[in-house]
């Protein structure tokens, strides 16, 4: 029997026949959308239009001096998207399938609440009838303005308390909901983790950030740049600008997990770094777990990170060596998040903050004559109290 | 030589399927093995015993509680197997079903896992998430060890699928009544009934539905039309309410009558039905 889905050893389909039938279905649907004209035209339309594409680079010349980068540093400024961040590619790119599939629900998981926010705006701007997101309480609490974005854009926002109330039990909470409403809902996940086809599905919307600052640095700079570097949770930013790098050896990919405050278990959330294969979610992967194989708690300041798996494609580029994972901890992560407001007047997302964190520390390892891009995935203003918080909690 | 769980359907003409999650409500394994003589003598003729996961996409609020009250006392893996080894020793009559999540199976070994299962005579494994596309090279080595895997498909499943799981599929055939999580209401019999039949047809073991049944009504109506039916959510509420009133010996007591009524209903069903 053939195995769909799988990135080398990793990826696959480990969901109950319930859901199995759903995905086919899924699967079947996209590979004959994805080479429709009309479908890639309507697409290329509310990219531009909507989501403002193509997002500028930025040459970060402040930012490098203050932390004594001799280096050339390009940002990829994903946090102009509207809505905030990468994720409206995604949910652009799944919806609009969606309604070519008749269906007129969407849900949605989300952690930061930046897939759920763009998940009711394209629920709101194309018109489905109903758009429910499932979100944990830890984060309901952690990300407070985009619970209220979301209910302003109309959507229905599902606490869900159970297991840590974070991500992955807003995903489990999704699953259980989309098999009991399978003939009319699109369960529009955000990440490329999950059941084949989501890891695919989710990468080629987002590959519209490599494709771009591919073409961008080849026109300001004459070439691609020398290390790619983005920010890894469940993955979905990194692999959308890895994946047009992938055949090009001369660029490294360097990931950055959130370190959290400490390498125990339940101190960070760095699957690839400190995890073992496991399933999680439909898919073989790293995953954060016991010896039993029970999922590991994680941490993280940054919600979006708070994930004990990670995609399938980055786990087997681990394997072969492509890219390299690295972590940044939340006190270098909250490093970078001031010191790119303070010198560009950019405040980044916490996630994104981890990329910039990394770079920070490991600045003077690169030469002057190097070329670094890191993709900013995504603006702070959802994490001002958050950041203001942890200040307060290791001041006061 | 042949299946401990098909012996069973052959002499029981309807069975009862009971499941209940290792390590609740009481996460202690003599609690375990006392819970399951007695559903035994309440007339449950196959055990379904879930490994607590972290995790459980599939399942409803009931089970989701049960697993994560079983794994704040610790109870993984390592301990359903061994309750399920204490069992053994004072019973060896009642079939058992290991039921669980891959990821704990996969991270103790699936060679590991196999052979715990031949030690403890196990009848059969049900993993919810693991279909025969992922799972084929283990399915065909524990059904060559004369374990069962036992394999849940939806209401309306198709004869093309049914024959790509033909191969994989030991002992009965779990169909749900409905599209949902574990512990809902029952699904409508009609499709149902159409469903197993042409699964009957297709795959010539016993059918078995389960999802949603709580009541002696649900598993008469189940009786007329399929050869089993599996209860969990029902009881392990019975076990919830027994707690609250009285202890682990009162859990048991409820569970038990819960388990006593739906076999007596599920009978008679069936009695209607040959008649």
């Amino acid at each position: 029997m053939s195995k769909a889905g799988y990135f080398g050893e990793y990826g696959g389909r480990f969901v109950s026949e319930l859901l199995l039938g759903a995905l086919k279905e899924l699967e079947l649907a996209y590979n004959s959308i994805r080479k429709d004209p009309s479908f890639q035209k309507a697409l290329a339309e509310v990219l531009r239009d909507f989501a403002g594409r193509p997002t500028p680079i930025l040459q970060a010349k402040r930012l490098a001096k203050a932390i004594g980068l001799e280096a050339t540093l390009v940002l990829k400024r994903e946090d102009l998207c509207h809505t905030g961040a990468h994720k409206i590619n995604n949910a652009l790119g799944q919806a609009l399938m969606a309604k070519m599939l008749g269906k007129s629900e969407l849900i949605a998981e989300t952690g930061a609440g930046q897939h759920g926010v763009a998940t009711a705006t394209v629920a709101a701007s194309l018109g489905f009838d109903s758009c429910k997101i499932f979100m944990g309480t830890e984060d309901l609490k952690r990300q407070a303005p985009n619970v209220q974005r979301m209910e302003l854009l109309g959507a229905e926002v599902i606490p869900v308390a159970k297991g840590q109330g974070t991500l992955k039990d807003a995903i489990n909470e999704a699953m259980r909901y989309w098999v009991s409403h399978l003939k009319t809902t699109h369960y529009l996940f955000g990440t490329v983790a999950g059941p084949h086809p989501y890891p695919m599905i989710v990468r080629d919307f987002q590959v519209v950030i490599g494709n771009e600052l591919k073409a961008q640095m080849k026109e300001r700079f004459g070439r691609l740049p020398d290390v790619l570097i983005a920010c890894v949770g469940g993955g979905s930013n990194a692999m959308g600008a890895f994946f047009p790098f992938l055949d090009e050896a001369g660029v490294a990919l360097v990931g950055v997990e959130a370190g959290g405050k400490g390498e125990g278990m339940g101190e960070h959330a760095a699957s690839l770094t400190r995890g073992t294969v496991g399933v999680l979610h439909g898919a073989m992967s790293y995953v954060l777990q016991t010896d039993e194989g029970q999922i590991a708690p994680v941490h993280s300041v940054s919600a979006g990170l708070d994930y004990p798996g990670v995609g399938p494609e980055l786990s087997s580029l681990k394997s072969t060596g492509r890219a390299r994972f690295v972590t940044a901890s939340d006190e270098e992560a909250l490093r970078g998040f001031r010191l790119l407001a303070s010198t560009e007047g950019i405040l980044p997302a916490l996630e994104s903050s981890h990329a910039l964190g990394w770079l920070i520390t490991n600045a003077r390892a690169f030469s002057r004559d190097t070329l670094i891009a890191v993709n900013l995935s995504g603006r702070g203003d959802k994490d001002l109290d958050l950041v203001g918080s942890f200040e307060r909690g290791r001041h006061g | 030589m042949g299946s401990k769980i098909k012996d069973v359907f052959a002499s029981q003409g309807k069975a009862l399927i009971g499941y209940v999650t290792a390590g609740y409500p009481v996460p202690d394994e003599q609690f375990f093995v006392e819970l399951a003589l007695a559903l035994h003598e309440a007339g449950v003729d196959i055990l379904e015993v879930g490994v607590p996961f972290s995790d459980p996409m599939a399942d409803g609020e009931v089970i989701q509680r049960a697993m994560q009250g079983a794994l704040s006392g610790n109870f993984g893996l390592k301990r359903t197997l061994k309750a399920i080894e204490m069992l053994k020793e004072r019973n060896e009559g009642l079939p058992v079903v290991l039921f669980g999540y891959f990821n704990p199976f996969y991270r103790m070994g699936l060679d590991v896992l196999t052979m715990r299962l031949k030690e403890l005579q196990a009848a059969g494994i049900l993993v919810v998430d693991l279909p025969v596309e992922e799972g084929a090279r283990w399915y065909r080595a524990i059904k060559s060890e004369r374990i069962d895997p036992i394999q849940v498909v939806p209401n309306d499943v198709s004869s093309e699928r049914l024959q790509e799981i033909a191969p994989f599929v030991g002992g009965f055939l779990y169909i749900t009544s409905t599209y949902a999580p574990t512990g809902g209401t029952v699904g409508r019999i009609s499709p149902l009934s159409l469903t197993i039949e042409r699964a009957r047809a297709t795959l010539n073991l016993p059918v078995a539905v389960g999802f949603g049944i709580q009541t002696p009504e649900d598993a008469f109506q189940i009786g007329k039309v399929a050869d089993g039916v599996i209860v969990g959510s029902a009881l392990i509420r019975a076990l919830e309410d027994g707690i609250a009133e009285g202890g682990p010996k009162r859990a048991i007591q409820l569970a038990q009558k819960k388990a006593e009524a739906l076999k007596e209903s599920l009978v008679k069903g069936a009695l209607l039905w040959r008649s």
